[in-house]
């Protein structure tokens, strides 16, 4: 077997846009995961019964369930009932929803584990409870998840990868469209798993460095 | 200043506080007793991180049965704790800033040269930007006095400041302490370093059973002859 590489590097642009989609993807994506993930969390741990019942169901839902599936569901399943979005929408929505259930349960477990003398401390200085949990609670928590949701967001770049099947023009359908257009898989599939790791690699080293750097500060 | 009345506080089956009443007026109280006296509940009640069973306990004019005066008694009444709970995601001068800005609404720039002043007090402005983690246990504990005395509290509670500290380091709290008394603040203090005590005291409480045994100048309280008192004072000395 020969190897063309050529034929990536003249449709090296189309792969690039690619790879920027998927970037795009990620990024709106991990935004929605990130809020709909802190409010879910909180719900989750709320005392009232109603708020509860809704967060574990949400999460034991998208969590028990395939991405695959969840994504047919909204791209084509949704439009029956009058909802329809664009491929690139219908995946960063159904990227953040997913994404969001398994942040929640991280962002959960870094609230519970708050010390409780850290809140009476903020409590006998007068702090409000919106205030405790915006001030202490918050950012206490996710300074000891950062790590955990970092290596969540990274999961969630490799699972854009999927939205091949609804063709949002990120790096895997770009891959594909290539593929069958010059019948070079090997070298094209290749590339691209190349360049994910790259991505991704890259990312996680940056999550470090800045966890180190920053985050850390002041763990005990 | 504080009004402590026939307050009544149980955990489980466990009665800790019985019917105790007490005023605390300016100077030092220490309050003294064996562990289960109920002394850091009484203090906990008046911050209001219990809620009481029964009773009332009044400061400045505010019961703490109204749940909308919870938040201005612990304006009142700063709290220093055994553990320090300091913010850990803060540095040091943000800890000490973060109340004033957001509970008293001061400007930040006011807020950290305020600051400054009183952690100059505990002998820590060399140590701003240092992180609680980076500090040892009697620098923690003068940085979370710092920032109890930003408040300007009435009154400030010392629930065991010095429990979990070295000698070394109980000595360098105490010191600030007693820097801090004789300045004239008010201060409610629980504690077992006796000599502490007899020092910077100008009033002895000792508790017993979550009732009051003995309210006396802090010259009676060492020359009593009550034999409980006595004995109790014998141990702890002994120690």
């Amino acid at each position: 077997m020969t190897l063309h590489f050529r034929v990536i590097f003249n449709n090296l642009d189309f792969l690039l846009e690619g790879l920027k989609m998927t970037f795009y993807i990620s990024v709106f994506s991990l935004i929605i995961g990130f809020f709909i993930g802190l409010v879910v969390a909180f719900m989750r741990i709320s005392k009232n019964k109603l708020f509860s019942s809704i967060a574990i169901a949400y999460v034991e839902f998208f969590r028990n369930t395939p991405f695959l599936v969840q994504l047919f569901f909204f791209y084509f399943g949704l439009p029956e009932l009058g909802i329809s979005t664009e491929p690139v929408t219908t995946a960063i929505i159904a990227l953040g929803i997913n994404n969001a259930a398994y942040n929640s349960e991280i962002i959960r477990a870094g609230i519970i584990s708050i010390n409780k003398g850290l809140v009476e401390g903020a409590e006998s200085l007068g702090f409000t409870k919106f205030q405790i949990v915006r001030l202490i609670i918050i950012p206490n928590a996710l300074r000891v998840t950062f790590k955990p949701l970092g290596s969540n967001f990274i999961n969630l770049i490799l699972t854009t990868s999927v939205a091949v099947s609804i063709t949002a023009n990120e790096l895997m359908s770009n891959a594909m469209t290539l593929s069958s257009n010059t019948f070079r898989p090997f070298e094209i599939y290749l590339t691209i798993l190349v360049l994910y790791c790259v991505l991704t690699f890259s990312l996680s080293g940056l999550i470090h460095f800045v966890d180190r750097k920053f985050i850390s500060k002041g763990i005990s | 200043m504080i009004q402590v009345r026939n307050v009544s506080k149980s955990f489980g089956s466990t009665n800790v506080l019985n019917e105790l009443s007490i005023d605390f007026d300016k100077g030092v109280t220490v309050i003294m007793g064996q562990s289960g006296a109920g002394k850091s509940t009484l203090l906990r009640c008046i911050n209001g991180l219990e809620k009481i069973d029964g009773g009332d306990i009044v400061v400045d004019g505010l019961s703490i049965n109204e749940k909308k005066n919870v938040r201005e008694i612990r304006e009142k009444c700063s709290m220093v704790f055994q553990q320090f709970n300091l913010f850990p995601h803060l540095n040091v001068l943000e800890n000490v800033t973060l109340s004033p800005i957001h509970v008293l609404g001061i400007e930040k720039k006011k807020a950290q040269e305020k600051a400054m002043r009183f952690l100059e007090m505990v002998g820590l402005s060399e140590k701003i930007k240092s992180y609680p983690s980076q500090l040892s246990g009697g620098q923690q504990q003068r940085v979370a006095i710092a920032r109890a005395l930003i408040m300007e509290p009435s009154a400030l509670l010392l629930d065991e400041i010095t429990s979990a500290l070295d000698p070394e380091m109980t000595s360098e709290v105490l010191e600030v302490i007693e820097r801090i008394a004789r300045e004239g603040t008010t201060m409610l203090v629980v504690t077992h370093e006796v000599s502490f005590a007899r020092r910077v005291a100008d009033r002895m409480v000792f508790l017993e059973n979550g009732k009051v045994l003995a309210d006396q100048n802090t010259e009676d309280f060492f020359s009593s002859n009550n034999e409980r008192i006595m004995r109790f004072l014998q141990k702890i000395e002994f120690n």
